[in-house]
């Protein structure tokens, strides 16, 4: 896995220094790019990959309006009403959200408050960006370990049986495995992104100041 | 283990509160910050059996047939923030401009209210406000602060207009119906919107040169211009009207009606013959960006706040609030001045998320109405988008605006817009009536 530019909207390697290249999305009317989705400078080749794999996961927004929208359909139209959107948009939703969490990890756009790291010098924003990395790198172990024992729980029997958990309504699909599941295996993948940003933060070069989410 | 338990709650209490504090300061995102501390202190306090409870918080949670409302929502927004709707109603409400002082900050004001209907969340409409209706301000000559103010002050308004996220928010954590907070929200926001332009009209009266009206051969637009321009925004209006029509009479649930609203917006686009492939996969990722960061501070707060109340945060400070003895109405005064702090330095998600699991059941043993607390709670998180000094608005228009405009420069024009704001919230405060009259709750 080379660190090579997958895209022609993700920075190369080169530019990975350049600060001018900065902002190079200029925001207009017709691309109001207010959250600067195409200014991001990916740290590593997973976190590019989780970009990528956003753009499909993202389409289940669109298949949970489209199947919402049938479900208002049959049922104010046609008067019959169906028993699986419901649950079926919840899950697509939950999980699709839940994988927000590795995408925006990815982009560095969680909500944080930057005044601290921006007013730093090259020595400090590295120190900060370990120090983040290793409480990153520990929170996603801790709740990913606690993910584990619910989505444990919902896939297996006490007796170690596999089953998988369902809704217990009348449709009584599976998806509180899957969501559990789901969940986890977000989690194992936000730990290993955090591990690699803390891997870059003590071995390589400081993180670029991307991004404006400044709040 | 060590006893965490055995500082008791009140250290407990600055404890968290320290530690969230000084965590934030590192710029570690807040949604880490929160979920860590409520792990560390399940894990402290009660040990290592808590730990399913957190996890279930978090399932129930992200397990709600409300939430779906928010990407829906937000995703109907973006899709209309890469339309040319936005343009096309702006130049269509020049009619507001014509020869009045300051008319154009009138028009934007009117855009950004029709806009924020149509939209629940701030970034978009700030943008293309800043976009839309700041160079033309600046190039007519008029008040580089007050232009400013208005474009900022007029774009937050999306966030208390309905569809509001931050209602939907609100409403999920305080149990309340949703649909009462989008109908009780209508007049403070018309209020706020009015106290605006009033302000526009009185300063541009005063001195003229803040506001000069147009020139007369901009105004005269042919009338099949305007024709073509009011048939490309009818529809998106339409679509407004009927998703926030369909909560009001009740046809719809809030998730129904925002799903509606895609649909509508969907459709109008393509009637505008503007969809495209592009916009559309956009629109998504910028719906998995904002509710990846909305849903993951809401996963780390109901953790924190599940945690807290266990330990018996909620009946500790509910005896330190009540144990106050003073009037009620003066609880509330406090709420809202930590409101205020807490909004200079967090964003309103966590605020939302934190305070009102503790904050609403007092709300509610003093007697007041938890819809007529939501409102007041949204006007307050107004103050804290254009609030120094990290106001998402001012760093949104800075994004957009010309260099020559500051950061401090844009924080310089808000001022009034706050006072402003904190009058609006004041009157809502003094009367209830304002905000319960609507949905018909007694108050």
């Amino acid at each position: 896995m080379q660190e090579q530019p997958t895209s022609g909207k993700s920075a190369s390697a080169s530019l990975l220094t350049d600060p001018s290249v900065e902002g190079s999305h200029a925001i207009t009317l017709d691309n109001p790019d207010y959250d600067h989705l195409e200014d991001v400078v990916f740290s590593n080749c997973l976190d590019r990959w989780v970009d990528k794999l956003g753009n499909v996961v993202a389409l289940a927004f669109m298949v949970s309006v489209v199947i919402s929208f049938y479900e208002i359909v049959s049922r104010y139209l046609f008067d019959a009403p169906t028993m699986w959107v419901h649950e079926t948009v919840i899950m697509i939703c939950a999980l699709c959200m839940a994988y927000g969490g590795s995408y925006c990890l990815a982009r560095d756009s969680h909500i944080r408050i930057r005044i601290l790291y921006d007013f730093c010098g090259a020595r400090g924003k590295r120190v900060l960006d370990i120090f983040n990395g290793v409480v990153s790198l520990f929170y996603c172990v801790l709740i990913a370990y606690a993910a584990s024992i619910m989505a444990e729980k919902s896939l297996f029997t006490p007796l170690g049986d596999f089953r998988m958990e369902t809704t217990g309504s009348a449709w009584d699909p599976i998806y509180p495995a899957l969501i559990k599941g789901g969940l986890f295996l977000i989690l194992v993948l936000m730990g290993i992104q955090c591990l690699l940003h803390l891997l870059k933060a003590i071995f390589g070069k400081s993180r670029q100041e991307s991004g404006v989410n400044d709040v | 283990m060590f006893e965490l338990s055995s500082i008791g709650i009140e250290m407990a209490s600055y404890l968290m509160i320290g530690s969230i504090l000084a965590l934030l300061v590192t710029g570690l995102p807040l949604a880490f910050i929160t979920g860590l501390v409520a792990l560390v202190f399940a894990l402290g306090w009660f040990g290592p059996m808590s730990i399913p409870l957190v996890t279930t918080r978090i399932y129930s949670f992200i397990n709600e047939y409300v939430l779906i409302a928010i990407p829906m929502f937000v995703l109907m927004a973006s899709i209309l923030d890469r339309s040319g709707i936005a343009r096309d109603l702006y130049n269509t409400m020049r009619v507001f401009a014509g020869q009045l002082r300051g008319g154009v900050a009138v028009q934007t004001l009117v855009v950004a209210i029709f806009l924020a209907a149509m939209s629940g969340i701030i970034g978009g409409e700030i943008v293309l406000l800043g976009l839309l209706a700041l160079p033309q301000m600046l190039r007519l000559g008029y008040d580089q602060r007050l232009s400013i103010g208005t474009v900022c002050a007029g774009g937050s308004l999306g966030t208390m207009v309905p569809p509001s996220i931050v209602l939907i928010i609100y409403g999920l954590t305080a149990n309340v119906s949703i649909s009462e907070l989008f109908v009780a929200t209508i007049f403070p926001a018309m209020l706020l919107g009015s106290l605006y332009i009033a302000y526009i009209l009185i300063r541009c009266y005063i001195n003229p040169s803040m506001g000069p009206a147009a020139p007369k051969e901009e105004l005269d637009i042919s009338w099949a211009v305007k024709a073509k321009m009011i048939k490309g925004v009818i529809l998106p209006v339409l679509v407004a009207i009927w998703v926030l029509g369909s909560i009001y009479a009740g046809i719809a649930s809030v998730t129904e009606a925002a799903c509606m609203g895609v649909v509508g917006v969907v459709l109008s686009t393509w009637i505008r013959k503007e969809l495209t492939w592009t916009m559309i996969r956009d629109s998504l990722r910028q719906t998995l960006n904002t509710c990846g960061m909305i849903i993951w501070i809401g996963i780390g707060a109901s953790a924190l706040v599940g945690v807290y109340n266990l330990m018996g945060g909620n009946r500790f400070i509910e005896s330190v609030i009540l144990g106050l003895d003073v009037a009620p109405i003066v609880v509330i005064l406090i709420m809202m001045a930590i409101l205020l702090v807490l909004g200079l330095f967090m964003d309103w998600i966590g605020i939302a998320l934190l305070t009102m699991p503790i904050f609403v059941p007092i709300i509610i043993s003093l007697g007041y109405n938890p819809i007529w607390f939501g409102i007041l709670f949204s006007m307050n998180m107004q103050v804290s988008y254009i609030s120094p000094p990290f106001g998402p608005a001012a760093f949104y228009l800075k994004s957009v605006a010309p260099p020559s405009i500051t950061l401090k420069e844009i924080f310089l024009s808000m001022w009034p817009f706050i006072i402003l704001q904190l009058i609006a919230l004041s009157l809502v405060l003094t009367f209830p009536g304002i905000a319960l009259w609507l949905p018909g709750i007694e108050y």
